[in-house]
């Protein structure tokens, strides 16, 4: 199950896991500053009106429940992009390469880990790699951890190679024919 | 052989001559003592006579004797000379006969010796030749086997280091091998909700080391 993560940082922020990738900060910029002409146009149009806050996208409305900002406000919106931008140029880049589309909701899992447990304002990014077969490899900026089950096969390799020398052992015909190379390399 | 019956051949020429030339000497005493007996008895004329003769005899030999009995001496001689030649032509003959006998026995003798001999080499050089085809047959046969023998083995050795190559090759793509094989058997069947426990657990084992590369 998603939830926010709490976590103190630098920028006194927390990202909803909604907010995933460089990509979706980027479009959060741009979207807040579509809010930021919208007040200004409601200002000069009904000056003596109270401004509307027009209709967020999910991940905006999110990031705003989530850290109590009210998009209203000038300057909060003035300083909401200001991180916003901070973070898409500053925050850590997690890429993780899965064997089949995930679904954003497993994706929220993992985003949410990663923020609770690695870093909070990591943002996350996707790849497909059918040829891993399951699990995921993850690559942060200086390493990268194979989770996947092409890694746990190479990495059982040598008791497999023994299980099927031992079940070809048996074979009559393999195991006179694996018996004789050693018998040359001893002479 | 042709030296040895030439010699035999002059030897009887020359034993025949020799006869002829006994026979006229002896003829010619038997002619003799009847004048010396003339002389004895004649006594004084025997000088005389003796001259006489010297001096006819030096102008004809045969005027002492008639026409008839030189020609009756003559046909003596002719007669004895021609026996005597039948009989050493008929020893010549027997001579030759058993010349040619003792040549023949002696060719005969030295032929069959000759060719037993050769025959004795022939069959010596038959059974070497035989030998030594056989030794050729024999060594060639060792030498077939022996290389028989290296090509086995060198093939047993290539089949062997191709089989390990094989071997590598297969323990060496054996994870793409088996993951080829999981893909296709399982496909989309492998559901990432469900490993996704797996993935945290994982990830988990590794927080530490991936915190601080976030965190650098």
């Amino acid at each position: 199950m998603s939830h926010a993560v709490k976590l103190e940082n630098e920028h006194g922020i927390s990202l909803p896991p909604s907010l995933i990738s460089n990509t979706d900060v980027g479009r959060l910029i741009r979207e807040l500053e579509a809010v930021d002409n919208e007040f200004e146009q409601q200002l000069v149009r009904t000056p003596d009106q109270p401004p509307v806050v027009p209709s967020l996208s999910r991940s905006l409305a999110a990031l705003c429940q989530q850290n109590n900002l009210q998009l209203a406000d000038a300057p909060t919106r003035t300083e909401l992009r200001t991180k916003l931008v901070s973070i898409k140029d500053t925050a850590p880049v997690v890429h993780i390469t899965f064997a089949t589309e995930v679904e954003p909701e497993i994706l929220g899992q993992l985003v949410s880990w990663v923020r609770e447990r690695l870093h909070p304002l990591a943002l996350i990014t996707t790849g497909l790699q059918p040829a891993i077969v399951g699990g995921c490899i993850v690559r942060t900026p200086d390493h990268i951890y194979d989770f996947s089950l092409r890694e746990r096969f190479n990495a059982t390799k040598t008791s497999f190679v023994a299980a099927v020398r031992g079940a070809l052992a048996k074979t009559p015909y393999i195991q006179a024919s694996t018996q004789q190379p050693e018998a040359t390399d001893g002479n | 052989m042709d030296t040895t019956l030439v010699m035999i051949v002059a030897g009887g020429l020359v034993g025949v001559g020799l006869l002829v030339l006994i026979i006229t000497l002896v003829s010619h005493r038997k002619h003799k003592k009847p004048a010396k007996k003339a002389g004895a008895e004649a006594g004084k004329d025997t000088k005389k006579l003796e001259e006489a003769y010297d001096a006819a005899t030096q102008n004809d030999p045969y005027h002492i004797f008639g026409k008839e009995f030189q020609e009756e001496l003559r046909n003596k001689a002719r007669l004895d000379f021609q026996r005597v030649i039948n009989e050493n032509a008929m020893f010549l003959q027997q001579d030759l006969r058993m010349t040619t006998a003792e040549i023949n026995e002696y060719l005969k003798k030295n032929m069959v010796q000759k060719l037993e001999e050769e025959f004795m080499e022939y069959e010596k050089s038959i059974r070497d030749v035989q030998e030594a085809a056989v030794q050729s047959l024999n060594n060639t046969v060792a030498a077939a086997e022996q290389q028989q023998q290296a090509l086995n083995g060198r093939i047993e050795q290539e089949l062997q280091a191709r089989k390990v190559q094989l071997l590598a090759a297969f323990e060496q793509n054996m994870a793409d091998v088996v993951s080829s094989y999981v893909v296709k058997a399982v496909g989309e069947q492998l559901d990432l909700r469900e490993q996704l426990p797996m993935i945290l657990r994982e990830m988990e084992s590794r927080q530490e080391d991936m915190r601080k590369d976030l965190w650098l």
